[in-house]
Order: C-alpha cells, then sequence, then structure tokens
C-alpha cells in the first residue's frame, strides 16, 4: 500500500511564544486541495513544513512516507513556490530554471528548463533577465522551477496575490493542467475566490487551527448551523415578509420595493416557504439568491466562529 | 552521471557532487554579474601601489618583498570578507535560500558549492596580484615565491571558511561582522606574544609565507590554518542543519 501524499499528525509549531499551527492532523492522497485562511492564519508555516523548510515543534509529519525536513528523497518529489517575489534577478528565466533543474538532478537540465517555460507560457521571455519580469511573469517563471523536475506533489503558496486577471487566468490553467498531469497539489490562497476557481477540496485554517477540511458542499452544510441569508427579487416584497414572519426558522428580515432579504436558520425550509407563499399569494419571482452561497460567506461564518 | 532516479517516485536527486557543482555553477553565473567581482579584484590589487612607489627609494627592489607579502595577506583577509561572508547571508536576507533548501540535496552541499568558487576567485586574485609583485620586485627565488602563493591559497581557504561561517550566523551585518573580526580581532590576536597569536589567520599565513618574525614552522602553521577551517565550516554545516525558514514572507 503506497503511503499517503501528506500525513501530518497533531502537527504544531510555535516561533517562541507565538503559535504558527497547532494540532492539525491532515491526511491527503492525491488532487488539488486549497488552503484557506486570512494572513498569519499558519497557511504558509504549514506549507513550510510540508516541503520540508521547517520543522515541527510537535507532532510530525510525512510526505509519501518520510520526514521532508530531513530526507532528500521526499523533497525530490516535492516542488515548493514561495509567497514572496524574491528571484535570482540577475539571472535569466531560463538559466534560473536550468539552475534549479541541475539541482533536483535532472538529466539534460536545459531542456527540460525550456520545456518548463514554454509550458509557463515564457517562451519568448526566457532570455530576458528575471529583475526586468512583471510580477506574473516572475510567478509564472517560479512555476516553471515547480514543474521542471517531475515532482509529485506541488506546494503553492499565495501563488495569485497581486497578479493581474490575464495573468490571474494564465496561472488557473496551469494549475489546473498539473493536475491533470496527475500531481497533488496544495494551493493557498488568502482570497477565497481564487481557491473557488480551482478546487472544491479545501482545508480552512484560521489561527493555526483546522476549521474545517473535506469538500466544499459537504464544508458548506456547516452554514446551516448559522443564520443563512436568501435574497428574493420580487414585485410584493411586503407580502411575501408578512408569510415568512410566522415561521420559526426565521430570525431577521429587511425589505425595500422590490427585493426581500430573509435571515434563516433553516434554508430548505425557508427556500420551501418562499416557494409556496409565491405561489398562493401570486407574487411574482423575479430572481433568487443568497449572499452566503460562495466560498467568501462560509469563509466568514467559520471564523466569526472563533473570532 | 550527476544524478540518480529516486526509487518510488518519479523525480530525479542529484549526487552530492552534482548538487556542489551546479551551486558552483550558480554562484560564478551571479559573481560574473555582479559587482563584488571587481571590488575584490581592486582591492586584490591595492598591495601592488605602494610596492611600485616603495621599489624608487631602496637600493635593492627584492627587500621590499617581506612587506609587500605581510601587506598582501592582509588585504586577503579583505577580499576573501568580501567573497565569502555574503555566500550564505545573501540568500537568507534575499530570502532565495528557498529555492536552494527546497531542492533535495544536502545543505552541506550548498556551502561547498558557494565556497569553492568563492576560494577559486580568491584564490586566483591573490596569486595574480603576488605574481605581478614577484615581478615588480624583481624576487628571484622561486622558494619564496612559492611559499607566499601557497600561504595566500591556504588563508583563502582558511578566510572563506571563518567569513561564511560568521555570515550565516549573523546574516544581517555579514560583512561588517566579518571586517570587524578580521581587521581587529585577527590582527590584534596575530600581533600577541603568546601561543593564542596561531588562532590568528594572518598569523599563519606570514609564517607559512616565511616573512614573519615567530618561530612557527610550516607544519605548524598548516595545521593550525586547517584546523579553524574545520572548525568553522563545521559550525556553518550545523547551522544550516539546524536552520529554519523564517515565518512570512
Amino acid at each position: 500500500m503506497s503511503a499517503p501524499v501528506i500525513d501530518a499528525k497533531s502537527l504544531s509549531k510555535w516561533y517562541g511564544p507565538v503559535l504558527g499551527v497547532s494540532e492539525i492532523t491532515w491526511n491527503v492522497s492525491g488532487g488539488v486541495v486549497g488552503l484557506l485562511g486570512p494572513n498569519g492564519a499558519g497557511k504558509s508555516t504549514f506549507m513550510k513544513m510540508v516541503a520540508g523548510l521547517m520543522r515541527p515543534s510537535r507532532g510530525s509529519i510525512k510526505i509519501f512516507g518520510d520526514d521532508p525536513f530531513s530526507s532528500t528523497r521526499a523533497r525530490s518529489r516535492i516542488a515548493y513556490c514561495p509567497e514572496h517575489e524574491q528571484v535570482y534577478g540577475e539571472l535569466t528565466a531560463i538559466e534560473f530554471v536550468t539552475a534549479m533543474a541541475r539541482l533536483s538532478g535532472v538529466p539534460k537540465a536545459k531542456q527540460a528548463a525550456e520545456a518548463a517555460l514554454v509550458e509557463m507560457g515564457l517562451e519568448k521571455s526566457m532570455g530576458r533577465k528575471i529583475a526586468g519580469f512583471s510580477k506574473g511573469m516572475r510567478q509564472r517563471a517560479k512555476l516553471a522551477t515547480c514543474i521542471v523536475h517531475n515532482p509529485d506533489l506541488v506546494v503553492l503558496d499565495e501563488p495569485l496575490t497581486g497578479i493581474d486577471p490575464l495573468e490571474r487566468r494564465r496561472i488557473v490553467e496551469r494549475v489546473k493542467k498539473m493536475a491533470e498531469d496527475g500531481k497533488t497539489v496544495l494551493i493557498s490562497s488568502h482570497v477565497l475566490y481564487e481557491i473557488e476557481a480551482i478546487t472544491e477540496e479545501i482545508m480552512v485554517i484560521y489561527r493555526g487551527q483546522v476549521l474545517a477540511e473535506g469538500n466544499l458542499r459537504e464544508i458548506r452544510g456547516l452554514i446551516d448551523k448559522h443564520p443563512h441569508r436568501i435574497r428574493v427579487e420580487c414585485n410584493q416584497p411586503r407580502v411575501l415578509a408578512r408569510s415568512m414572519a410566522s415561521a420559526e426558522h426565521v430570525v431577521n428580515m429587511e425589505f425595500s420595493r422590490d427585493h426581500l432579504v430573509v435571515e434563516t436558520e433553516s434554508p430548505n425550509d425557508c427556500y420551501d416557504l418562499i416557494a409556496t407563499t409565491c405561489l398562493e399569494e401570486q407574487i411574482k419571482l423575479r430572481a433568487m439568491s443568497s449572499p452566503d452561497n460562495n466560498l467568501s460567506a462560509l469563509f466568514d461564518t467559520l471564523t466569526g466562529d472563533r473570532a | 552521471m550527476s544524478e540518480a532516479k529516486v526509487p518510488g517516485g518519479s523525480a530525479y536527486a542529484p549526487t552530492s557532487h552534482g548538487a556542489v557543482m551546479a551551486i558552483a555553477r550558480l554562484t560564478l553565473t551571479r559573481f560574473l554579474r555582479s559587482k563584488t567581482i571587481y571590488v575584490a579584484a581592486f582591492f586584490a590589487a591595492i598591495p601592488l601601489f605602494p610596492l611600485l612607489v616603495r621599489i624608487r627609494y631602496i637600493e635593492n627592489p627584492a627587500d621590499a618583498w617581506d612587506g609587500f607579502v605581510k601587506l598582501t595577506a592582509y588585504i586577503q583577509l579583505l577580499v576573501m570578507s568580501l567573497l565569502a561572508a555574503p555566500a550564505i547571508a545573501e540568500e537568507i536576507e534575499d530570502k532565495t535560500y528557498t529555492y536552494l533548501w527546497s531542492r533535495p540535496i544536502p545543505r552541506w552541499t550548498i556551502l561547498a558549492g558557494k565556497l569553492l568558487i568563492g576560494g577559486l576567485v580568491g584564490i586566483v586574485l591573490m596569486a595574480a596580484c603576488l605574481a605581478l609583485g614577484s615581478q615588480i620586485a624583481q624576487v628571484s627565488d622561486p622558494g619564496a615565491i612559492t611559499s607566499a602563493i601557497m600561504a595566500m591559497g591556504l588563508g583563502v581557504v582558511a578566510t572563506g571558511c571563518i567569513a561564511s561561517c560568521l555570515g550565516t550566523l549573523m546574516p544581517k551585518h555579514a560583512l561588517a561582522v566579518c571586517l570587524a573580526y578580521f581587521m581587529v580581532l585577527d590582527l590584534s590576536i596575530g600581533a600577541m606574544p603568546f601561543a593564542a597569536a596561531r588562532i590568528s589567520v594572518m598569523h599563519n599565513v606570514v609564517a607559512i609565507a616565511g616573512v614573519g618574525a615567530d618561530q612557527d614552522t610550516f607544519a605548524t602553521s598548516l595545521l593550525w590554518l586547517l584546523g579553524l577551517s574545520v572548525f568553522w565550516t563545521s559550525i556553518t554545516i550545523w547551522r544550516l542543519g539546524r536552520k529554519e525558514l523564517s515565518t512570512g514572507s
């Protein structure tokens, strides 16, 4: 039986008295996994331990069954793309990626580096010094160093931060391509829709602790424990509000001339009630949406508990 | 063959030799594109200027040789501080060591690759300085020139090991700490009339070159320089092995 890609057990890290991550137990077997959390939540600390750049203060982490800090075998199967922008600016992109390929023991390093840069859409800029690159191009050059040695696990720390929309789309496409190629990708972000565009498999981390993990839809079930908002655009919001007011699961409402926002503890019952009322009162429903029905709301809800 | 297929994985890992050479190539490329190498070359040439002046005022130019070698040994400390102190320190300060640390290579190979290039550049610069100086001073004794070059080479190695260690321990002020160590501590200790002088690089280099007033033999000074190199390198390797990437970006 093969070892899990990431196997973290009671993983904790302190920086002196400051807690980095606390008691994280987590297994990843493959696919693309998003690591969500605000700045300072512990995402980077966790990723650095995965990449073998840090040792846990307590607990253990195994990558393909080996300790990544001490085992070069584990690190040969990992690629790490740091959050920071710093690169060897005096080198050209091809020199940078070739050097990283050599350090990974790739045979025919230059050819492999060229292929990685082409894969990242930098074929026309590979002879230019990285110091003159835009942030997005730098990010793609960094990503090229991540794929040049054909790793099994790619760890990407906030790869989309500060990138313009066009570059973001390019990078998202390439991250998806990595997953299609059979790599396990661990990607972090504090901007929730970025992760939403890439994967549904997530772990939410906050103040060093795991708030939730699993499939996004499963995690969304947690929302139902909290008031859930539904926005209804219709021609008679006051009539609809009157009917809704008597329901026990409705905890709050606000309305204007053309819409009603209901806060409920039981979204399913509320959707049923809205449909029934609209039919009975002949209310013309124009649109119905849930402001909570996205990753941002999920994150707000989950972190709201601990804040 | 400098690489090997990793069992159980799709990736490769370099041999230690392959890793050292890859780091050395990277360091050399960066060196050649930086100002450091030119500044070091300028400093390495400094002993030639007073030599050119001095030979005008003495009857036998060869009499200026001893003073020239002593000054070259002193300048060597400065040159190697420039070349070796930032070796690891710069990577730490610029956070580029993330790229090196995360690769499947032992960390000592990073130090070895960097010292290899720093040391070679240092030896070439100092040897060139001594060769030119011997021509200017019209030194006819090949033994004196060989001793001076050998002493300088050993000094370069020891100074490089100490400078890279100090830089690794205090990366924020690597060069300043190195200069303070060599220009103040090493020279002061080396001038002491006790056995403690043997922990000074300058003292041993001058003794091996045969231009010092001390009675230390070639073998004693050689052993002390090698001992200093091993001691300081051990500290660097120990520190590198424990070094973790600091938090944040």
